[in-house]
């Protein structure tokens, strides 16, 4: 009954409604409303001319109550109907304009580079873009197959496996490309290297199609092989470095050996005495020198080990108190000759150290040498020895020259010795502090200078007791096997008319495989 | 007939000093700078004790230390291992070499001739 009277008010209210333009289903909205404003009417005109009746005379309630409805209604309807198709343009205005495709690729020739549009197969079916115009010139012909043949061979199984993975719905691809480029002479051909970013894309018929940008990347990659050439030049300058303080450091060893132990031939008098004391001093003088070459030489390859990562830490716990009365020991007749005075105070109870032994000694007597060799006469110079928290702290404190608070900072760097620039007054290459700093950020602990110009200097050496801190070699050494013939000779030995590299011989000579039988094959 | 040790070594100047040393400790020395040849020489004259410097041209004294312990006849020769790699770590891999005793270099005179004299049993 309902459904009827409804379908009653659609036929008049289609017959007095004006044709919307856009669809059917506004007019169907508006259908609704007519209705909802028809049923309204039909109970308020049953209901409010009653009601008025009961405050006014029936005469003027009842004509007056139905005008009120019928004129209520219609502006509902109106008013109803005028807002719907106001939301309806504005909704019409923010859907997307309708697509012609030719609009489309026209909008392409805003991007930068070559766009191109391709099929499934990577066929050409558009050629647009800002810059087209830089490659149509040469990748001819660029519609259809010209595109993916200009691609240099070994780089189009990129190409296509990009296509392919887009097929596969993937949601874009990049991929960068040699493309042959024909020279002028038009006889040979050059690479150009090509950036291709590549985005599915559906056409209005529903074919699967891909829009490709191409940029032409050759100055970046250009770029980049610099960057990599120069990054492998430093690498290998570095290399180069180590291989040197290496090997010099050991060819200056071995004639050491004969220095020293000459002059200790003669020193020790084993072939006839010397005729007099001064043939003496200078015999210990010569020893003297060669023994301070041999710990320069010792040093640097310390260092060079260091910086390269190649510095093996060996860990064990030890007695601290040991490895301080051996470095006191050992310097005690240095500063007795400058006459600085060396004591040590360890703290009582100290117990063992979890660190390289060998390292904590080289820390220990490149301070207190420094110290004493920067304390003139009647100088002290301290090491004290005690726990601070987790850690074991190693204080050498003097009374020596001093460092201005503006060269602390050059502390540490190698062969950088604070006064050298104007004044050597004491010998010595400045690698000691670097190779104190180097050993000490092994084994995670931390150096901290404190001085005062003219007053002395402390130096505070901090090292975690349990060795918690100690970092393992960069790279560890298996290139070179069991007995490390490292460091590898300068000299480069010619094997069966092929000149060996330095390394090769090394590696020979460490190796193991080379039985007396291995030899003479 | 006096004690006779073998000195393997390439340098020279370091052949020179050992051999100097030894002889005026009253002993004889057979040397060479070759390890191939020292194990020919070795066989034939059977020296008391062997000098032996790690990096030599061609094959490694710690590999001519291990042709020699692998000897039946020649592996009772205490063999003392006179090298400049005094890095840490090369005593270990030295005497793990089958080296009796590791003298590093530059060496001090008395300590080098002290350990010739232990091991040639004259200490």
């Amino acid at each position: 009954m309902g459904r009827r009277v409804g379908e009653r008010v659609d036929g008049i209210a289609q017959a007095w409604l004006a044709r919307p333009t856009t669809g059917t289903s506004v007019s169907k909205a508006e259908l609704r409303l007519v209705r909802i404003v028809a049923l309204c009417m039909a109970i308020a005109l049953a209901i409010l001319p009653a009601f008025l009746s009961l405050l006014l005379p029936a005469s003027i309630a009842l004509p007056a109550g139905t005008a009120l409805v019928l004129a209520a209604s219609l502006v509902c309807a109106v008013g109803g109907i005028a807002l719907l198709r106001g939301c309806a343009r504005e909704m019409a205005d923010q859907a997307p304009a309708p697509r012609d495709p030719e609009d489309e690729l026209a909008l392409y020739d805003r991007f930068a580079g070559l766009v191109t549009v391709h099929d499934r197969s990577g066929q050409v079916l558009a050629v647009r873009g800002r810059d087209k115009a830089q490659f149509s010139d040469w990748m001819r012909p660029l519609a259809g197959r010209g595109f993916v043949d200009h691609i240099h061979v070994s780089d189009r199984i990129l190409f296509l496996r990009a296509l392919d993975s887009l097929r596969q719905g993937a949601g874009e691809q990049a991929v960068e490309l040699r493309f042959e480029r024909p020279t002028l002479s038009g006889e040979q051909t050059q690479f150009v290297y090509l950036r291709c970013d590549m985005t599915p894309h559906e056409t209005p018929d529903g074919e699967m199609a891909v829009i490709v940008q191409t940029r032409d990347i050759s100055a970046e990659v250009a770029l980049r092989q610099d960057a990599a050439e120069k990054a492998a030049q430093a690498e290998s300058a570095n290399e180069a470095k180590r291989r040197f303080l290496a090997a010099v450091s050991h060819e200056l060893r071995t004639p050491l050996n004969a220095i020293l132990g000459f002059s200790d031939v003669l020193a020790g008098e084993y072939f006839g005495r010397l005729e007099n004391d001064r043939q003496r001093e200078y015999v210990g003088l010569i020893h003297q020198s060669g023994s301070h070459l041999l710990s320069v030489v010792n040093t640097m390859l310390d260092m060079s080990k260091i910086e390269a990562g190649r510095y093996e830490v060996v860990a064990d716990p030890f007695e601290v108190r040991g490895v301080v009365k051996a470095c006191e020991a050992m310097l005690k007749l240095q500063a007795e000759n400058k006459g600085v005075q060396l004591t040590s105070r360890i703290a009582r109870g100290l117990g063992e150290l979890h660190a390289d032994r060998r390292a904590v000694q080289q820390i220990l007597i490149n301070l207190v040498g420094n110290a004493i060799k920067f304390t003139g006469r009647g100088g002290l110079v301290t090491i004290d020895a005690e726990t601070d928290g987790a850690n074991i702290k190693f204080v050498v404190s003097d009374t020596g020259i001093g460092i201005a608070p503006e060269k602390l900072a050059l502390l540490g760097q190698p062969f950088m010795q604070i006064e050298s620039a104007y004044a050597r007054n004491y010998e010595g290459t400045g690698l000691g502090l670097a190779l104190v700093k180097g050993l000490v950020a092994l084994h995670g602990g931390s150096l901290l200078v404190e001085s005062r110009l003219g007053e002395g200097t402390v130096m505070t050496v901090s090292l975690p007791i349990d060795g918690s801190g100690i970092s393992s070699p960069a790279e560890p050494d298996v290139a070179l096997p069991a007995p490390v013939e490292f460091p590898p000779r300068l000299t480069v030995r010619v094997d069966g008319g092929r000149t060996a590299a330095p390394d090769e011989v090394a590696l020979r000579q460490g190796g193991s495989a080379h039985g007396p039988h291995a030899k003479s094959a | 007939m006096p004690k006779q040790v073998m000195i393997v070594e390439d340098n020279e100047l370091n052949m020179k000093l050992f051999r100097d040393l030894i002889e005026a400790s009253g002993y004889g020395t057979i040397q060479t700078r070759n390890g191939l040849e020292a194990l020919d020489l070795a066989r034939k004259h059977k020296p008391d004790l062997i000098l032996m410097d790690i990096q030599l041209p061609e094959v490694s004294g710690l590999e001519v230390t291990r042709w020699l312990k692998e000897d039946d006849e020649l592996h009772k020769i205490p063999v003392i291992a006179v090298t400049a790699f005094a890095m840490k770590g090369d005593e270990e891999r030295i005497r793990q070499g089958g080296c009796e005793a590791y003298v590093s270099k530059p060496i001090s005179v008395p300590k080098f001739l002290e350990t010739i004299r232990i091991y040639l049993g004259d200490a």
